[in-house]
């Protein structure tokens, strides 16, 4: 869906973007994760040309970008930033017409998607539609921020920041009511972002860069069990007993457990085996059940299984050989 | 206080037709500039936001003509622009710039940066970016802009009256001229008031919130035009007389010429400095002036006779402290010699010789003693100084130069000169209080404004001469102990003028004349 080929980005001080290849398939979502000037942010924007490219060459939709007035190819385009951006003089309804507007739809049009995108992102329009962005909380004009990208459906969307600007708590509630509206929606996703968890918890593959240039391009797993070099371990380092509990799944575990399901369901911790482990361990540890066991539900091709918090970190073991 | 009152009063209630005609002229004057500002400062205000390198340059400039004194500044748009309302309007449009240039350019300037990425990356083009969201979000900064244009206007626009464009500066002028308290009120006060509506009104504006800014815009710019309307050309039709304030308000002035002959020209009023370039450059036709003025001959204008005596006679003479004449007989002999010996066309074409040869007060002074065989030596005696006083033109000088180089020449007595003391009721103030011991003054001046005689008697008296002169001598001696010396023989009256092209094409000789040709 969207694809770059040897792309730089040169400034006359500076390289920001350093021959960096890399394509993100339909519905994926790629995560550009670095520390702040590692080049994310620009090649963000050389996607949707807010910045131009000094070599090399981009594809959207097998189109080539250069080959488009760049208005229009933005238009094609869902576009998010740190702190929404919401336009102050514009009320939520008209914020979100905006790019209706530009690409001159009917009213009665704009207005039932408008409705939809509300209702998706779990805002009542009735509340909402006529409020000015700074009557809105930072959590409300993110969303708002979401709406406006998401109402005119486009297939790609570029991601700055988005969760930036707000605070750790609704941050951490946004981004998970946007990980399931990925889900549902399968836009083909470019987020940027400095912030290890937000990139595990919301990429399918992530692209960590340094200095302009890919460090590694991988999955999640990839990155965490497979460092393609030092700078990656040294990024990881500081989190990497949480990372590596977030990338395994529960499924991952099963050879390693009892075959057996619980005698006791009714006192077991229940998950689905698509589960993290870090997920899973975070449960157990709350829960307060008497043995604290987990069940793992039976799936087509596997039984249900059970498994104490104790003998679960002993399968772990298995995948990180510095707990062995 | 209460006095004063009462008569601010009493002139407004009497005036108030002219007034609110100033008034409108103000107004519409204060907005026809600021709409041309509006037009040319706001595009390049935002032309400036495109282009940041031309920011530095096009700002400074604005800003130096703001520092421009608007007296200044108007002054050098004369000679370019000639009088009248287009140098007045040309300055305030100078004067507006600045503020709306620099706030157009900083309330789109500092529009939040996120706003303006998320309107790019929404796929705005720079048009849309411009005015959907940069130009509505900058508005509350472009209306101050406006404002404190709009407020500096009304201020420098009382100014615009000194060059022949109108506004409520005509009575501020004619009241400073005229020492009259009232008339300075009736002009200042509506245009403070004019001000503070202004600045009030506009406020207003820069405080509305989102939704109303836009439509609040909009009105202003219908505004606009419509307050510009305000401001209606002078009339052109027949001939166009531009008049000092002075003259336009005393009533021995213009006041008395329309009593007397039934005069009524179409009169703009401008700074006296003006009028002779005015009519000489074909901007008026008729002017006021001083019989005696160099400009006359330099200019080749003709004075038209005052046939019906509606000016008062103004023959010149020095006003000396009798104490001083009493202790030195010798100087009443000196101040004699004088007397009778400058008629109006030699004190005339004296005042040329300084004005326009350039040469110097004491120079021409000497040339006209020595041409009437009064020159002598200096003595440089070590008696006591005589302190001479003089109003600040260029007769008066050259009349205190005379005098000062006679007693210099004929007696031991010693001269100090104080030239240049503003106005008649400095110098009479200087002399009533014994700073100095004579000045020249003209026995007009002494009647009306320092004796302060009622209109009635002082026009009934001024059919003759020889009995005004009689009149004031009379009562400065006994009121305040001051001595008329004998005349010097010219009077520098108030005077009608034209160019002599015109006045001989259509006959105008006299007043009554001028008044014959207007009515038909």
């Amino acid at each position: 869906m969207i694809r770059l080929q040897n792309v730089s980005k040169k400034y006359a001080a500076a390289v920001a973007v350093n021959d960096v290849s890399l394509e993100v398939s339909e519905g994926e979502t790629l995560v550009l994760l670095g520390t702040s000037g590692c080049g994310k942010t620009t090649t963000l924007k050389l996607i949707n040309r807010l910045e131009e490219l000094t070599a090399g060459s981009i594809t959207v939709a097998g189109v080539a970008i250069q080959q488009q007035k760049p208005e229009e190819l933005r238009r094609q385009i869902g576009y998010v930033i740190q702190g929404a951006g919401l336009f102050p003089h514009y009320t939520v309804q008209e914020n979100i017409a905006v790019v209706p507007r530009l690409l001159k739809w009917g009213k009665p049009e704009t207005a039932t998607r408008t409705h939809e995108v509300l209702e998706l992102l779990g805002m009542a329009p009735a509340q909402f539609l006529a409020k000015y962005p700074h009557e809105l909380s930072g959590g409300q004009q993110q969303r708002i921020g979401l709406a406006r990208a998401l109402v005119t459906d486009p297939p790609v969307m570029l991601m700055d920041e988005p969760f930036g600007a707000l605070d750790p708590i609704t941050r951490a509630h946004i981004r998970k009511e946007f990980k399931h509206l990925e889900r549902r929606l399968q836009k083909t996703t470019v987020l940027v972002t400095h912030d290890i968890q937000e990139a595990f918890e919301l990429g399918d593959r992530i692209c960590l860069m340094d200095a302009g240039k890919i460090q590694q391009l991988g999955t999640p797993q990839e990155l965490v069990f497979r460092p393609a070099n030092a700078f990656v371990s040294r990024f990881l380092q500081d989190q990497l007993f949480q990372l590596q509990l977030q990338v395994l799944r529960l499924h991952q575990l099963r050879p390693f457990l009892s075959p057996e399901a619980s005698p006791y369901p009714a006192a077991a911790l229940t998950l689905p085996d698509s589960e993290s482990v870090l997920e899973a361990t975070q449960q157990l540890a709350s829960a307060n059940l008497p043995q604290q066991s987990l069940q793992l539900e039976a799936t087509d091709r596997a039984p249900a299984q059970w498994a104490t918090l104790a003998e679960l970190m002993g399968a772990v073991a298995h995948f990180i050989p510095t707990l062995r | 206080m209460m006095a004063m009152l009462l008569d601010f009063w009493d002139f407004v209630q009497l005036q108030w037709a002219k007034l609110l005609e100033q008034t409108l002229e103000h107004i519409g004057l204060t907005f026809v500039s600021l709409a041309l500002a509006i037009l040319i400062g706001l595009p390049l205000g935002l032309f400036i936001t495109r282009y940041k390198k031309a920011a530095g340059s096009v700002l400074a400039v604005a800003g130096i003509l703001q520092t421009i004194p608007s007296i200044a500044l108007l002054g050098f748009l004369i000679p370019v622009l000639g009088i009248g309302p287009k140098p007045a309007i040309f300055a305030l449009f100078l004067y507006s710039l600045l503020p709306i240039i620099r706030n157009a350019f900083t309330g789109v300037s500092q529009v939040d940066a996120t706003v303006k990425e998320a309107a790019r990356g929404m796929g705005m083009t720079d048009w849309q970016l411009l005015t959907r969201v940069e130009l509505p979000l900058a508005l509350p900064v472009l209306f101050a802009g406006i404002r404190t244009a709009a407020v500096l206007n009304v201020g420098v626009a009382t100014l615009a009256a000194y060059i022949a464009a109108g506004g409520l500066g005509e009575f501020i002028f004619g009241g400073i001229a005229l020492n009259n308290t009232s008339m300075i009120l009736a002009g200042a006060l509506p245009a403070a008031l004019l001000a503070v509506l202004i600045d009030f009104l506009l406020a207003r504006l820069q405080h509305l919130r989102q939704p109303l800014l836009r439509p609040a815009s909009l009105g202003l710019v219908l505004a606009l035009p419509i307050l510009s309307s305000f401001y209606l050309l002078p009339n052109s039709g027949g001939l166009l007389a531009g008049l000092s304030p002075e003259f336009a308000g005393r009533a021995d002035g213009y006041p008395g010429l329309r009593h007397t002959y039934g005069l009524d020209l179409n009169t703009v009023i401008m700074g006296p400095a003006l009028v002779y370039k005015a009519v000489h450059e074909g901007d008026v036709d008729v002017i006021d002036g001083y019989s005696t003025d160099g400009k006359i001959k330099t200019f080749n204008l003709r004075v038209l006779e005052d046939d019906q005596r509606a000016f008062p006679p103004y023959y010149a003479s020095f006003l000396v402290r009798e104490p001083v004449l009493r202790k030195h007989p010798e100087l009443r002999e000196v101040l004699q010699l004088l007397s009778g010996t400058i008629t109006d066309s030699t004190m005339t074409a004296l005042n040329y010789q300084v004005d326009f040869s350039k040469q110097a007060p004491a120079q021409v002074a000497r040339e006209f003693l020595e041409q009437q065989g009064l020159w002598r030596e200096a003595r440089n005696g070590t008696g006591e100084t005589i302190r001479l006083g003089s109003k600040i033109f260029t007769e008066q000088y050259i009349l205190t130069e005379m005098l000062t180089q006679l007693i210099r020449g004929y007696t031991d007595l010693q001269v100090s000169a104080q030239t240049g003391l503003g106005g008649t009721k400095i110098c009479f103030d200087a002399l009533a209080a014994n700073e100095i011991d004579a000045y020249p003054e003209y026995t007009g001046t002494g009647l009306q404004v320092i004796l302060n005689t009622a209109p009635t008697e002082a026009a009934a008296l001024s059919q003759d001469k020889d009995r005004v002169f009689r009149y004031v001598a009379d009562r400065f001696l006994k009121e305040y102990g001051i001595q008329w010396m004998p005349p010097l023989g010219f009077n520098n009256t108030y005077a009608l003028m034209m160019r002599e092209e015109q006045a001989e094409a259509r006959h105008i000789r006299t007043i009554s004349d001028l008044k014959n040709y207007m009515t038909h």
